[in-house]
């Protein structure tokens, strides 16, 4: 198998940087990502990067520079000062593109057809573009123009609009005309000759006297003269042998003419910045620590930090599993239980003291939130519902007649706990029903359980309106970005804003008159913050009765 | 240029002119916005294509302020929610359907991030909006009666230039 050359790594690189900035929008429209932006700045995992020409123009123009620009701009001048203008060749995609224009040109086109003669050094008129650029922006406009010069912000520009919009710009066009030009000149004039972009970085490099270079050697040379391969594979038509020429700040070390020249006589080469050719690469070699050193020190860092992690976690489990005890009820813990007439379709009493509601009026994977307690030793119950008030929460006790089996009877009381001050059972509040279901819980709902955070009632006023409540409470505040519902007779899309709390609107009257014909099904999305959803279906099979109440609000 | 229209900056957006001239036109604003309302300018005006916009008629700001936190050139600033200022709301009573007297609608007044500070009900039922606006469109976004209208508050035309009306 052939070994891949130099120009297949790269390219594989500049396809990456490409498809990259077509990803990052989708990513970004899904409400994740951690890049953000185009080639102009752009900030990827927290780095800031930004192009040197913008920022030089904002900062001459305001006096005024950000930290953010300050390191975005240095990075990509640090690259450029020890690497020369690799940018151009490696992450550019105008710059893939214009290439990949030129070989299909050459390879399309007759060989007769030489192209635009144009050889001349490309650095003076690209100079002119900034100077006028620079003194248009400093004079007439208020906007950056030499930005709307970048053709790798167009290129990223596009896809911002595509995915970001749903729009289609016609800034592709530009590209086209560009590139249409670049094939029928057989030259990457825009790179040589205009980009302004680059002439930041190409000033950087040419203060390193010692970065990455191509270095020739006059002595392995054996092409003819006149039939360099070197001088034939280089997109910019540079002449690679002559290395320290003027011209030669015009490379952007792609490398092309080094591997063309692998297939020769090997006169080619990189000079790696500091290298052998230097003298400085020995000096460092000597200062940097051996192999030895660096695999022990490696090792015990491993160890520290395995250590660390360990000790941490340990900690924290300690510190949770003491904060909830277990319930040991051997009549309660872990079992599923229903009575007739209750609201769910069965409740699940978790040994931690968690209960969840499993359909009926709550959702099918689960209601999480409430908390219960044994009451005596003969099953009975008490179901504790926090209230968002802490410091009252009403309270069902679940009182059983004899002991707890298949078919015992139980009564409901509810009471409420204010200000600490347990009140007496309220009379009328009690009601006798017969247990349902009963068994032990094989797999609870906690996983996929929803906490306080949704609930869907369906409301019953005078006069036989019934009306739909979706609510949604987010507890820490600020946690819940978005809620999407839809069900049967919902197709809306509510937002949380500022709120902590999210009850939706306008009112969705489920029917007039006679009752609505139920089950009615909802289905609830919480999109949160941290990029987590959950997706939450209601099976709302009665009504809450609010007949008696009267409304002082003007809103009904 | 050859039209001219009025557009809301996103939060925090400095004067017209100092924006402009620190706007790096990177795009990172409205791929930050989880809410999908700020959008970048496009056509062939070079001086304001790609930079940022909000058009509440489509999608309102929610005033998270992430937009104004990940700008790298600072041609949004932070600045707390309740100084924000992008525009001012301005309710058109012969319009609205509660002021008509025609239904009592409250989508504004139960949109409003800042309720009663910012938008009051003047009698428990007429909306008015109060200085505190921040101009965020919630209200415009969801009026049935198409009665609000966020006039931003340095007119922007889309020449740059500015026109200081009331």
């Amino acid at each position: 198998m052939k070994k891949p050359t130099l120009t297949f790594y790269r390219r594989l690189f500049q396809l990456f940087v490409a498809v990259i900035f077509i990803i990052v929008p989708i990513l970004n429209r899904s409400d994740y990502s951690a890049v953000y932006g185009n080639f102009l700045s752009l900030h990827a995992f927290g780095i800031p990067l930004a192009d040197p020409l913008a920022v030089l123009q904002l900062t001459v123009k305001n006096f005024y520079l950000t930290l953010d620009n300050f390191i975005g701009t240095l990075l990509p001048l640090l690259l450029a000062f020890f690497l020369g203008t690799v940018f151009c060749s490696w992450v550019c995609p105008y710059g893939l593109f214009s290439e990949w224009t030129q070989n299909l040109s050459k390879r399309i086109l007759p060989k007769s057809f030489k192209g635009l003669p144009v050889t001349r050094n490309g650095f003076p008129l690209k100079l002119v573009v900034f100077v006028v650029g620079f003194i248009l922006f400093f004079i007439f406009s208020t906007t950056p123009i030499l930005n709307q010069l970048s053709t790798a912000a167009w290129y990223a520009r596009f896809f911002q609009y595509l995915f970001g919009q749903d729009i289609i710009s016609w800034c592709f066009l530009f590209l086209l005309a560009l590139l249409a030009v670049e094939f029928f000149a057989q030259k990457r004039l825009w790179c040589k000759y205009v980009c302004p972009q680059s002439i930041l970085i190409i000033l950087t490099k040419n203060l390193n006297k010692k970065r990455l270079k191509i270095g020739f050697d006059e002595e392995k040379c054996i092409c003819k003269p006149g039939y360099e391969r070197c001088e034939m594979a280089c997109h910019l038509t540079l002449n690679p042998k002559q290395v320290n020429i003027p011209r030669e700040m015009e490379c952007s070390n792609c490398g092309s003419c080094v591997v063309a020249c692998n297939r020769m006589g090997n006169a080619l080469s990189f000079q790696f910045p500091y290298g052998e050719q230097y003298q400085l690469g020995q000096k460092l070699k000597k200062l940097l620590p051996g192999r030895a050193v660096l695999l022990k020190t490696g090792i015990a860092l491993l160890v520290v930090a395995g250590l660390g992690t360990g000790t941490y976690f340990s900690v924290q489990n300690i510190m949770l599993s003491d904060s909830r005890p277990e319930i040991k009820s051997a009549l309660l813990a872990d079992k599923k239980i229903s009575w007739h007439n209750s609201k769910a379709e069965y409740f699940e009493l978790l040994a931690d003291g968690t209960l969840i509601c499993v359909g009926g009026d709550w959702p099918t994977e689960g209601f999480k939130g409430w908390q219960w307690q044994p009451v005596g030793d003969n099953g009975s119950f008490k179901i504790i519902r926090h209230s968002t008030n802490p410091e009252e929460s009403e309270y069902t006790i679940v009182r059983v007649d004899g002991k707890l089996t298949g078919s015992s009877h139980v009564t409901l009381e509810n009471s409420h706990n204010k200000e600490g001050e347990v009140k007496e059972v309220e009379a009328g509040t009690s009601e006798q029903q017969t247990i349902g279901i009963y068994e032990t819980l094989q797999n609870n709902h906690l996983e996929q359980a929803t906490s306080m955070d949704s609930r869907v009632i369906l409301n019953r006023y005078a006069d036989e309106v019934y009306i739909l409540d979706l609510k949604v409470f987010d507890q820490g505040g600020k946690k819940i970005k978005k809620v999407l519902s839809e069900g049967d007779l919902i197709t809306t899309e509510g937002m949380l804003t500022a709120v902590h709390k999210w009850i939706n609107s306008p009112v969705i009257t489920a029917s007039e008159g006679s009752p609505p014909a139920l089950p009615i099904h909802t289905r609830m999305e919480l999109r949160y913050h941290d990029g987590r959803t959950k997706k939450i279906s209601f099976i709302t099979t009665k009504s809450v009765d609010r007949t008696s109440e009267v409304f002082e609000d003007l809103w009904f | 240029m050859l039209f001219k229209e009025k557009f809301l900056r996103p939060p925090g957006a400095r004067s017209e002119k100092e924006f402009l001239s620190r706007c790096l036109q990177c795009g990172q604003c409205a791929q930050v916005c989880i809410f999908d309302c700020i959008t970048m300018r496009r056509g062939f005006n070079f001086f304001m294509a790609g930079t940022p916009e909000i058009n509440p008629k489509k999608a309102p700001c929610h005033l998270c302020m992430r937009c104004s936190a990940i700008c790298p050139s600072d041609a949004l600033h932070d600045v707390p929610i309740e100084e924000v200022r992008m525009g001012f709301a301005v309710l058109d009573q012969k319009k609205c359907y509660t002021w008509t007297e025609y239904l009592l609608c409250r989508s504004c007044y139960e949109r409003c991030p800042i309720k009663w500070r910012a938008m009051r009900l003047e009698r428990g039922e007429y909306p008015i909006i109060t200085d505190e606006c921040a101009g965020c469109g919630l209200c415009e976004h969801v009026c049935p009666a198409d009665a609000i209208v966020i006039t931003p508050t340095r007119f922007q035309t889309s020449s740059g230039t500015r026109e200081d009306e009331a």
